[in-house]
């Protein structure tokens, strides 16, 4: 007994040495982090105890011993991701905790197979992103460096047991539209040691827009939190404007706070039709409508009045539009389950309190959960979901640093993230896009009375009179707010004969501001749906008596409403901006002839029409802006003439501006513009047309931003500056001449364009000047006598087919000009003709140009980026895919097919 | 090395392994059986290492109450001790605590330069804590020159909005007309209040029934604000009342009992108004009733839902007080801002002081027989600011004489005034200008009074000398 005691002393080691070790590295681990979270530092955001805390640290101890029988292993569905850094750095970042500040490591990233050069740094707000051994990261480039188009990125630990539900959550983002920065899942490794599954968020900054295909900005953060806090003030960002940040800086302008502030002066007010209007052009409401979309949709009311708002400033769209950051997906319904009722109408912050009482808001919101749940979105999006939650899964076998370490519960928690996105996706399909049921109406003396009840907006009403009416009735809305009536002119369309009309007004039910919404939700407000009647009417001599109503909505075609004996009055006296559109359709369209003299900023809300042989001249300063269509049609032998009178500055405001949806239709037909600055701006307007218009003078002649045109036989001459400009447009022009331009003759940032047989002819810079991802396709005509013939930078896309370029400096050039576009530009031209220029290419190497079957008779050179290939038959379609290529260049790009230009 | 020195050592080896593994095995025993112990461990570090920090700082704060300059030594001491610190660990908060206490006691002691220095530190060791800047700026003023302003113009220009960086920029300009900065800092004053009315009317004395408000945080609403209150009933409760203040309007406020919804007793309100807004108005006694449809077991849990739109609110006056005001408004033209100011300013000084002498039956007026008190105000943004004044009296009277506070030009209407008896209801005396027994240094203005001079009051009489418990005097700053 005695000896068997002996040896089995003798031998216990085996046991206590490995216990004892375990026990001395928890002791020493912990200890650390118990002395530097609970002892030294104030523990910002929440409270850091030595039961849970130990426990999990031992628990995380136990994976990572796990993981090295794992080595080389990698999440599947990931990318890996290898930081290699010193460990003195991380020693020191470690010690510096909670302190954010201090020097970045530096490092080295290697990941596909590419080394990067890298700076690193812990980033976060709370201990919740830097207490556990998984710490979320800032991955900093060098600065010429990009990794997917990003200088800078952040490699978040997933900050709820659900794993994977923040990269869901920008992946929703990006389907529904909104902008939000790139997400990816990765495998991080970190000196050779698995650091587990992160989640790649893009650090928003001045790439982030031009990435997004959006025109340089400003993009200001508004964050009154953790280090942003300020004490000693209320932390409610729109109440003070100057914390707000600028995280990204368009280059071409300092930061203008000016939007910031007259939004925070706008919620300062009371809430009324004028204040609505003015915050509809302040902010981009379609923007803000597909945001909150995402909002309802991961129940996220994290950017509240305190954070997390990133608001871009588009200098062109004079807008605000919204970013998506941080979105803390699902996580309200983690806590609660899908027992509960969820809420509709996330209003976590003033300026969701404002927008929620606006119409085209609500409008804009309805149609991005309309495409969501009618185009595929939600079937894509649950494909994109498997895939995560396949690799949240795998995380909790495999990820060393899983948090929380308790691999059933996070199952369990991926299992009810699954069950419970559908229950919310469910009840938001049925209360937007399946509700509608009839609506009620009920006569009243001249008209009827129109109550909705729920969230699907009504598009149309159509009124079946038991008398037809003439061609001179009118419809009317009639709105009553705060005891005061206001009507409105509705567009009509009469059928069968007048019996029926046709009143294309999008009505909605208001909200009110509803309880907190049940349950333990974190912030949870919301509002509801309050009944609301519409008084429809429509005037005519005839007096016609309604006798059957029928409303149409986006699904469901025509539905009949539910007649009432009475309905009382329930005006929408919450809801603003209500007709507005309609109400400008229905304007009578304003018309000048003669000769009509503009001084100072002149607007003009609806149509306006300009007779033939009519003539405008500007005084020094004027402008135009027009807010309907646009309708110049001049004759050959009536032209119309647009001039600044007396010379006018170079550099001032554009002569005529026409600006929004309204303008969609506009068309300038045998126009001669003439002036010293831009001399036509579109902004956000589609379908406008020039046609035989005749230029001179100023710069940008024509300036399109985010809108669409088509150009045709129109002539631009000694232009300040580029004769055409685009941001982020789309236009084909046709058969146009662009003479002696101060700078390019076509310059596009961004955006789409085809040119069909246009001549491009001693512009000092380039005969097309393409960058920011533009696409450009060009069909027949030629570049001739120019600075450069084609000039394409940072990834934008261009081929050619049948371009004579002759007699330029530099025929084709292609560079970086700014690496934070990330791409390489690239040119195809075939069957093209080059011959009489200084130097056939200026190529910055990794932007590679092609020429196929064309004939070039100008001096090679010898480039990597270069490939010629004299004899290859040119392409039947261009390589480039562009939106439309629209009848008149289509058919300009198989003449230049047939013809060639050899 | 002897093999018996080899033996030895492994087996103190074998021991030491044996001895550290029970150790961890204890450890894991206690987290599995005992956590209580850990949490007793956890406590003990926390007050060895951190509490001990903070009393240190704290007692050396309190020692400014008695002996300034030992609790200046004791200051300094601690801010050798911490300087160190960043601002992200505890000692940095004590180090905050610490030099923000000994700022204020070298600037009572006269010694503005060390103080200066130790804000101009406190300053960079917190850039974002708005009092160490203000408190600079203010330590600056003793030593004048254009630091100050200078200071005072870069906060401006970061926080514009703020209602006590306005106003001093306000003051620092020689209320040259900055009335855009006036008119801020009236907003955001408005908005503070806003926000903090859960716990105002936490607070508020009259509620009867604690109310155990579930969400501390509250959004911006521009109209209404949704009030959440949650009663514990005790067994055999039939009726739940709940007592309101004067100048508080609910939207349909409900009673959620488990799974019925109540409306309260339409007895008390009469129907709602057209708007479905119950308004208390200037009612003292106004409650909420619910009758429950059956008498409710223990511990069964009541909750109360409401729009509520105005609540009584303690006005913070003071940035109102001394010559700003008066150098604000002499340089403020006619508009808004100047009503704005002239209101704010007048309820501030409703807020301070006013005072109620009552006469007895020889109807003279005495020191002895009056009482002064602070008027509560109420918060609307549309027609004035309500106050109501409540003086207990205790003696039978025969007249009462309300005395305004002594402001030239100050107008104010009363609306009311309630004399309340022990037994029976209120006796309430109208006070407008008609009815008036006298007054002194007040003009009247339509239904307004308008203060005329330093000592402003109205007399009113009783019908007949009554044994009073309380008088109320309820109006509204236009």
């Amino acid at each position: 007994m005695k000896t068997a005691l002996r040896r089995l002393w003798v031998w216990t080691p085996i046991a206590t040495l490995p216990l004892a070790a375990f026990f001395v590295a928890w002791l020493v681990g912990f200890g650390a982090r118990y002395a530097d979270f609970r002892l030294r530092n104030a523990d910002p955001g929440g409270t850091f105890g030595m039961f849970f805390e130990g426990g999990d640290h031992a628990r995380y101890m136990l994976r990572q011993l796990a993981s090295w029988t794992r080595v080389g292993t990698v999440l599947p569905g990931t990318r890996s991701m290898h930081l290699v850094v010193p460990e003195a750095g991380l020693a020191a970042l470690d010690a510096r905790l909670p302190d954010l500040g201090g020097n970045a490591v530096n490092g080295t990233m290697v990941v596909d197979g590419q080394e990067l050069e890298i700076s690193l740094r812990y980033r976060g707000d709370f201990r919740l992103h830097w207490g556990s051994p998984k710490k979320s990261l800032r991955v900093r480039l060098k600065k010429r460096d990009r990794w997917l188009g990003m200088r800078t990125f952040n490699l978040i630990a997933p900050k709820t047991g659900m794993q994977v539900a923040e990269h869901l959550g920008y992946e929703l983002a990006r389907e529904l539209g909104a902008l939000a920065p790139y997400s990816e899942l990765v495998t991080v490794w970190l000196n050779g040691r698995m650091h587990g599954l992160h989640c790649l968020v893009e650090q928003i900054d001045d790439d982030t827009l031009l990435r997004l295909g959006q025109a340089p900005g400003t993009v200001w953060a508004g964050e009154l939190v953790a280090r942003d806090e300020w004490r000693g003030i209320d932390t409610n960002v729109f109440d003070h404007p100057g914390l707000w940040r600028a995280v990204a800086i368009d280059g071409a302008a300092p930061p203008d706070p000016g939007p910031i502030q007259r939004l925070c002066a706008l919620l300062d007010r009371p809430q009324d039709e004028v204040a609505h209007a003015e915050l509809r052009r302040l902010v981009d409401v379609a923007a803000f409508g597909r945001m909150s979309a995402l909002e309802i949709l991961i129940q996220y009311f994290h950017t509240d009045e305190a954070h997390n708002w990133r608001l871009s400033h588009d200098r062109f769209r004079e807008r605000l539009v919204p970013l998506v950051w941080d979105p803390n997906a699902w996580s309200g319904v983690e806590v609660v389950g899908p027992e509960h009722p969820i809420s509709l109408d996330p209003n976590p912050s003033r300026l969701h309190q404002w927008l929620l009482h606006d119409a085209e808001f609500l409008l804009a919101r309805h149609a991005a959960l309309e495409r969501f749940f009618g185009a595929g979105g939600r079937e894509r999006f649950q494909q994109s979901m498997r895939t995560a939650l396949a690799v949240g899964r795998a995380a909790t076998e495999l990820d060393p640093n899983l948090r929380p370490p308790a691999p059933d519960h996070v199952l369990g928690l991926l299992e009810g993230l699954q069950r419970n996105v559908t229950h919310v996706f469910d009840a938001v399909e049925r209360a937007f896009v399946l509700a509608g049921g009839a609506p009620r109406w009920t006569p009243t003396a001249d008209g009827v009375r129109l109550l909705l009840q729920d969230r699907a907006p009504v598009e149309s009403v159509r009124l079946r009179l038991a008398a037809p009416v003439t061609t001179a009735a009118r419809g009317q809305l009639r709105i009553e707010r705060g005891g005061r009536a206001t009507t409105l002119p509705v567009p009509l369309e009469l059928g069968q004969g007048g019996a029926e009309v046709d009143l294309p007004v999008e009505l909605l039910a208001q909200l009110r501001q509803a309880p907190r919404v049940i349950g333990p939700y974190f912030k949870v407000y919301s509002h509801e749906v309050a009944p609301t009647t519409w008084d429809i009417s429509v005037q005519d001599a005839s007096a016609p008596r309604t006798i059957e109503v029928s409303v149409r909505r986006a699904r469901g075609g025509w539905q009949p409403a539910a007649p009432a004996d009475r309905i009382d009055a329930a005006p929408p006296d919450h809801l603003f901006g209500v007709g507005e559109r309609e109400a400008l359709r229905s304007l009578p369209a304003e018309t000048w002839s003669g000769t009509v003299h503009v001084v100072g900023p002149r607007a003009v809300s609806g149509d306006l029409v300009l007779a033939p042989g009519s003539t405008l001249t500007f005084a020094p300063g004027a402008s135009l802006i027009v807010g309907g269509r646009l309708l110049a049609r001049g004759t050959e032998s009536q032209p119309i003439a647009v001039r600044a009178a007396g010379g006018g500055a170079p550099g001032a405001g554009p002569l005529v501006t026409l600006r929004g949806r309204g303008c969609d239709g506009s068309v300038l037909e045998r126009c001669r513009l003439q002036g010293p600055s831009t001399l036509l701006q579109l902004v956000l307007v589609r379908d406008a047309r020039l046609l035989d218009c005749e230029f001179a003078g100023g710069g940008p002649q024509v300036l399109a931003v985010h809108a669409a045109a088509s150009v045709e036989r129109c002539t631009f001459r000694d232009g300040a500056d580029a004769a055409l400009c685009g941001v982020q447009a789309t236009g084909a022009l046709v058969g146009c001449r662009i003479e002696r331009a101060a700078a390019d003759g076509v310059r596009l940032l961004g955006g789409e364009a085809v040119l069909a047989d246009c001549t491009m002819v001693g512009a000092a810079g380039a005969a097309v000047g393409a960058a920011g991802g533009a696409r450009l396709v060009l069909a027949g005509g030629a570049c001739s006598d120019c600075g450069r013939g084609l000039d394409l930078q940072d990834g934008a896309v261009a081929a050619g087919r049948g371009v004579a370029i002759t007699r330029n400096q530099d025929a084709l050039v292609t560079r970086y000009g700014d690496r934070r576009f990330g791409g390489a530009a690239r040119l195809e031209l075939a069957g093209c003709r080059l011959e009489g220029n200084v130097r056939l290419v200026d190529l910055e190497r990794g932007n590679p140009v092609r020429l196929l079957g064309c004939s070039v008779r100008d001096p090679m050179q010898n480039s990597p980026d270069l490939q010629i290939d004299a004899a290859a038959a040119p392409p039947g379609l261009p390589p480039v895919t562009l939106v439309d290529l629209g009848a008149a260049a289509a058919a300009a790009w198989v003449r230049a097919a047939g013809s060639g230009a050899r | 090395m002897p093999r018996h020195d080899g033996r030895r050592l492994l087996q103190v080896g074998r021991l030491a392994c044996a001895a550290v593994a029970l150790l961890a095995l204890g450890t894991a025993a206690a987290y599995r059986w005992a956590p209580t112990w850990i949490d007793a461990v956890d406590a003990f570090l926390v007050a060895r290492y951190v509490d001990a920090d903070r009393a240190r700082v704290a007692g050396a704060v309190a020692l400014g109450q008695r002996d300034p300059d030992a609790a200046i030594a004791a200051l300094t001491a601690l801010d050798d001790a911490f300087a160190d610190a960043l601002p992200t660990e505890h000692r940095g908060q004590r180090w905050a605590e610490a030099s923000a206490a000994l700022c204020s006691l070298l600037r009572q002691r006269g010694r503005t330069e060390e103080a200066i220095a130790l804000g101009k530190r406190r300053v960079a060791f917190a850039p974002q804590d708005l009092t160490a800047h203000l408190d600079l700026i203010d330590l600056l003023a003793l030593r004048g020159g254009e630091e100050r302003l200078q200071r005072l113009r870069e906060l401006h220009a970061l926080l514009p909005e703020n209602p006590a960086v306005a106003w001093r920029f306000l003051a620092d300009l020689g209320a040259r007309g900055d009335h855009l900065g006036w008119g801020k800092a009236a907003a955001a004053h408005l908005r503070a209040q806003r926000r903090n009315l859960f716990r105002v009317v936490n607070e508020h004395p009259t509620i009867m029934v604690p109310w155990l408000l579930s969400e501390p945080f509250l959004p911006w609403v521009t109209d209404d604000l949704v009030l959440h209150g949650e009663v514990t009933l005790q067994a055999g409760t039939t009726l739940v009342r709940i007592s309101l203040p004067p100048w508080i309007e609910l939207h349909e406020p409900v009673l959620q009992l488990g799974g019925a919804t109540l409306r309260p007793d339409a007895a008390a309100w009469g129907p709602p108004a057209a708007d479905g807004i119950l308004r208390t108005r200037d009612r003292s006694d106004a409650s909420l009733a619910f009758a429950l449809p059956a008498p409710q077991g223990p511990a069964a849990v009541a909750r109360l839902r409401a729009g509520l739109h105005v609540v009584p609110l303690p006005f913070p006056g003071d940035l109102l007080q001394g010559t700003d005001a008066d150098r604000a408004l002499s340089a403020l033209p006619d508009g808004d801002d100047r009503a704005l100011l002239l209101r704010h300013r007048a309820a501030a000084a409703f807020a301070r002081e006013v005072a109620l002498f009552w006469s007895g039956t020889d109807e003279s007026f005495a020191r002895e027989r009056s009482a002064t008190g602070r008027a509560r105000l109420g918060l609307t943004l549309r027609d004035g600011i309500p106050f109501c004044a409540e003086f207990a009296v205790g003696a039978a009277c025969g007249g009462l004489r309300f005395h305004a506070p002594a402001l030239a030009g100050l107008p104010f209407r009363i609306l009311r005034v309630e004399a309340l008896r022990g037994d029976g209801p209120p006796i309430v005396l109208p006070a407008d200008p008609a009815a008036a027994a006298g007054r002194h240094d007040l003009e009247p203005d339509g239904a307004l009074w308008r203060s005329t001079g330093g000592d402003p009051w109205l007399l009113l009489r009783l019908p007949q000398a009554v044994e009073l418990t309380a008088v109320r005097v309820i109006g509204v700053l236009p």
